[in-house]
């Protein structure tokens, strides 16, 4: 199927590997891989911090670009999400993109669930091979496209690959400080949430956290750079791609 | 008891050394306006004691409601979330109905029903009640109204000796402190804290076992009862349909000052009102699965008028005084939903920033998410412009919420109230203008993207390790403008020197090469 | 100050909910649907139910019969060592004389009114009372009052001892407030309490301790009277 990918801003400029792993797995799958390049961003750091008005342009751009899509996936439950709660909410007053906004909702998939519910990929059987021992960091907008509390059924797909050596972290729910404008205007509320999940990575001893959004990734990396706690971050689409020969293992 | 309620008190870490806690009784919940919350907000990311104590008291019960819920609910939970919601709702869109349904019903079974518009007028009827009994001694259950019309100073100021009977409003009114958490007031104390105030205030000898504690207080608690002249309660329920008001405690304090005094009085806000018994059901299973991950509260009891002439006991008069205090300014079509609020606590204690700046910090009597979103409301957006943004947005309270208030929702609708209302910051609004502004063409967002990128690289400097152009990213330690909070906690990630985009163009440029 | 009146404080709700006066016709409320509500069936193992719930509350269940219900309670009362107790229950001769035989004080609670008569209630070891219903989901009773029945004789006394026909316990909350909800106002009792456990608290440290205001102990005694 033709698969347009809609690979978010963060992901763009500071975790392009992640984008690069997405197109090679799909790809990999037999799937045809378009980046409509006139793509920016959903709008969402905007959007929370109340400025919706702006929001409302930069959404109205996201609408138009993928409007002749089949399926859009992104890597960033973040952003699934923002499409999914929040689009609909600006056009309130505005029948014309109140629909298509409906309808980019219901095309609009996260990564790691559209492999898993759509294609009903199971790693396993698919054959990826990772050896390390990693936990995983669940964030929180999750929530925003019906994965609750910690993000078990992730994790449940995180066991599927082979060699990887899971290890459950404490507190999975809660939240890492990071709410974009949040971290900056309330540094020391934000630092103490962060600090408190740095100190659940330490316990886990895992030497990789599996993190899929990237706000969370430049957080929990950032505070653990700071606590000088090496542990290396990756997203779940990494793994696979590599525990499929489909890109080269992190050298540093 | 009539003493003011000080203004510093002492506090042991856990780490045993003494801070100065400068907050203490009425101040903590109606500080100075406008409210900044920054220093107390700060001040608690450092407190040891409520570090601990909140941090793992909150987590504590969360996982008791998440596991107690799943259990017993199962694929359900939504389904039950959804339905306490709708009812609510649909209460409250036909809040006149039901209110008036209340008081015919009410006035029926014999109760004196009274209205109050705010907070003044509600203490002033208590008051008149008091007076008209020539009452001296008052025994009060847990009400978060009352915290809000501060009733007990005013019954205090004219001479009515006012005692809360619930085990940890007491402590907190022998200590001169405030609640901090909606179901567990006193969460923000310790042990050691109630001995030395009971020991002071009780002239008793100092224990800090909380069973004695607990033996203490209810020997002195059971005199009480009995002396009093009056029993004053808040309610969680009202059922429009039988005019019965509901309270649900733990203790039994609630059910003994409803009963044993002559006299009750009830103080209610008239968001919690239901249509009829049968829903009755679907909040009992709910509230205290929600708050502690308990089935039920132990006493739920539900008073239909005073005593009835061939009964031996129960109270001879019984008043109920509907509140409004700011809840019909909540009502509007826009907020409405907020009053769906059961006080279960659920929100405070799934909150990732309650746990870390404990309830106090929030300045008001509703602390918490579902504080954050109805004090702006209730007291003014200007007054506590700080509560919409100190949240990260992470929907856990949203998740909790037993009646599916939209919490994240409601804190980013009051943001864009606050930017509506130019209560931004300049230099915020100018940089967030700028940015919108820069993702409306895909070239406009690529430069300014890699423009932050060279500056940013230029900063790290040889933190960069990395040789591989898409991963070879460094740290900064610290910024300038407005992300400086951001390197104030942590060091922040620089871009690579490639992006996404020109390694697509190198991908397709290599298909089209095959 | 002027003062609220009904009409004033209704007209501050009129204006947001957006009309002039109050509103006369309305939807039916949301119905509760049992397919999502109930948590027990009707047909399950109601009596075992109850029993494990009602204990995990902290309440000491006994199960009995009719013949030896009153020869367990008052082997219970003197391993507690009471003196005093009252009886309150819709028929309460024979308990009372039961009890009396066992040497125990029994304590007519009618017999003094008002204050005077709470005041003796306060005094007393224990109180033994029947239920009006009892809740198996939750291991609840429901004690109503009436001229029978005293509010404290479940509240104020140090140890309550419940006594509950196995005929008497529903299924779900939800089939005690069905069974009600025809009542008008003036039907209702003035006071409905659904009890479930000794009283407690968690308000310092966490700590669980029971008996801070009301009894510190209730024993059940359940009686098959099937
Ligand atoms: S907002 Fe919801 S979760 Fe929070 S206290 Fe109210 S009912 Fe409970």
């Amino acid at each position: 199927m033709k698969i347009d990918l809609f690979i978010t801003c963060l992901a763009d400029s500071y975790y392009p590997r992640t984008g690069i792993a997405v197109v090679k797995i799909l790809e990999h799958l037999g799937h045809e891989v378009c980046f409509p390049k006139e793509q920016t961003c959903c709008g969402q750091p905007m959007f929370n911090t109340g400025y919706k008005d702006d929001t409302r342009n930069i959404a109205r751009k996201m609408i138009d670009v993928f409007e002749d899509s089949d399926i859009v996936v992104t890597p960033s439950g973040s952003c699934a999400a923002m499409v999914h709660e929040n689009f609909e909410t600006l056009f309130e007053d505005d029948p014309v993109y109140l629909k298509k906004a409906k309808a980019l909702a219901a095309k609009t998939h996260e990564f790691i669930l559209f492999l898993t519910d759509v294609l009903k990929v199971d790693l396993k059987e698919l054959g990826v091979q990772w050896q390390g021992k990693a936990t995983y960091h669940y964030s929180c907008h999750l929530r925003g496209i019906g994965i609750e509390g910690g993000g078990a059924k992730i994790v449940d797909t995180i066991k599927q690959v082979d060699g990887l050596e899971y290890v459950q972290i404490d507190k999975p729910e809660q939240c890492c400080g990071f709410g974009g404008t949040f971290a900056m205007k309330y540094p020391q509320i934000s630092g103490a949430m962060v600090e408190d999940k740095v100190n659940c990575i330490k316990k886990t001893e895992a030497d990789v956290v599996i993190c899929n959004d990237a706000g969370c990734t430049m957080n929990i990396s950032g505070s653990c750079e700071r606590a000088d706690h090496p542990v290396k971050f990756i997203t779940l689409a990494e793994i696979i791609a590599e525990g499929l020969g489909l890109l080269e293992p992190e050298h540093v | 008891m009539s003493n003011p309620r000080k203004l510093s008190q002492e506090t042991e870490t856990v780490s045993g050394e003494s801070v100065e806690l400068t907050m203490a009784g009425h101040d903590i919940l109606f500080p100075k306006l406008p409210y900044d919350m920054k220093q107390r907000a700060k001040d608690a990311t450092h407190n040891d004691q409520l570090q601990e104590f909140v941090n793992s008291a909150t987590r504590m019960r969360d996982q008791l409601r998440i596991n107690h819920c799943n259990d017993v609910f199962g694929d359900n939970y939504d389904k039950m979330r959804e339905l306490a919601g709708s009812i609510k709702q649909h209460t409250l869109d036909h809040l006149d109905y039901y209110i008036e349904q209340f008081i015919d019903n009410a006035t029926a079974a014999g109760t004196v029903v009274h209205y109050a518009a705010d907070d003044k007028e509600a203490n002033a009827i208590c008051l008149e009640i008091a007076k008209l009994h020539s009452a001296k001694l008052v025994v009060k259950s847990k009400s978060m109204v009352t915290e809000e019309t501060n009733l007990v100073h005013d019954l205090e100021a004219v001479g009515v000796e006012t005692i809360e009977t619930d085990l940890g409003e007491y402590i907190l009114q022998l200590d001169n402190d405030a609640p901090s958490h909606l179901v567990t007031p006193m969460i923000h104390k310790n042990r050691a804290s109630v001995g030395r105030a009971f020991a002071r205030e009780l002239g008793v000898e100092y224990t800090d076992d909380p069973k004695e504690l607990t033996q203490i207080a209810r020997r002195v608690l059971r005199d009480k009862y009995r002396q009093a002249d009056i029993g004053i309660s808040g309610g969680n329920f009202m059922i429009a349909d039988s005019g019965s008001t509901v309270i649900c405690t733990n203790e039994g304090n609630g059910r003994l000052c409803t009963s044993v005094p002559p006299v009750h009085v009830a103080f209610i806000g008239i968001e919690k009102m239901i249509p009829s018994r049968k829903h009755l059901p679907v909040f009992l299973k709910l509230l205290s699965r929600s708050a502690i991950g308990s089935p039920i509260t132990v006493y739920n009891h539900i008073m239909t008028g005073p005593k009835r002439s061939h009964e031996a006991d129960g109270p001879q008069e019984q008043h109920i005084i509907l509140i409004d205090n700011g809840r019909t300014e909540v009502l509007k079509p826009e907020t409405r939903e907020m009053l769906r609020c059961i006080r279960c606590g659920a929100c405070l204690n799934s909150c990732p920033v309650y746990r870390k700046v404990g309830g106090h910090s929030y300045g008001s009597v509703y602390p918490g998410p579902i504080g954050a979103i109805l004090t702006p409301v209730f007291k003014g957006l200007a007054n506590y412009k700080d509560l919409p943004y100190a949240s990260s947005l992470c929907g856990a309270c949203y998740e909790a919420c037993p009646v599916k208030i939209n919490i994240p929702k409601y804190l980013i609708k009051l943001r864009g109230d606050l930017i509506g209302g130019k209560h931004d910051k300049f230099i915020d609004r100018i940089f967030f203008k700028m940015w919108a502004m820069s993702l409306k063409k895909a070239w406009t967002y690529r430069m300014a993207g890699k423009f932050a990128g060279v500056f940013l690289r230029l900063r790290a400097g040889k933190s960069i390790k990395n040789k591989d152009p898409y991963l070879n990213r460094g740290w900064v330690k610290k910024v300038p403008g407005p992300a400086a909070g951001w390197t104030e906690k942590r060091d922040l990630v620089t871009p690579p020197t490639k992006d996404f985009r020109s390694w697509w163009d190198e991908h397709q440029k290599q298909k089209g090469g095959k | 100050m002027t003062r609220s009146t009904r009409e004033s404080f209704l007209a501050r709700l009129h204006k947001p909910l957006g009309r002039p006066s109050t509103i006369i016709n309305i939807p039916d409320p949301p119905e509760v649907d049992e397919s999502i509500a109930r948590l027990v069936a009707k047909d399950a193992d109601l009596f075992a139910i109850f029993c494990d719930k009602a204990a995990a509350t902290g309440m000491t269940i006994h199960q009995v019969t009719e013949q030896t219900l009153h020869e367990s309670i008052t082997a219970r009362l003197r391993e507690e060592n009471v003196n005093t107790l009252s009886v309150c229950m819709a028929d309460s001769q024979a308990m009372t004389h039961a009890v009396a035989q066992a040497g125990m004080q029994v304590q007519d609670w009618k017999a003094l009114p008002g204050k005077a008569g709470l005041d003796r209630q306060f005094e007393l070891d224990a109180g033994i009372t029947d239920v009006h219903a009892a809740i198996a989901e939750t291991g609840s009773l429901i004690y109503q009052s009436d001229a029978e029945h005293s509010r404290g004789m479940s509240l104020i006394v140090p140890w309550h001892i419940a006594i509950v026909k196995k005929s008497q316990i529903m299924a779900d909350l939800i089939d005690f407030w069905n069974d009600r909800s025809s009542l008008d106002a003036q039907g209702m009792p003035a006071s409905i309490a659904i009890i479930t456990g000794p009283s407690k608290t968690a308000d310092i440290e966490g700590v669980l301790i029971t008996g801070v205001h009301g009894p510190a102990m209730v024993d059940v005694f359940v009686v098959e009277d099937q």
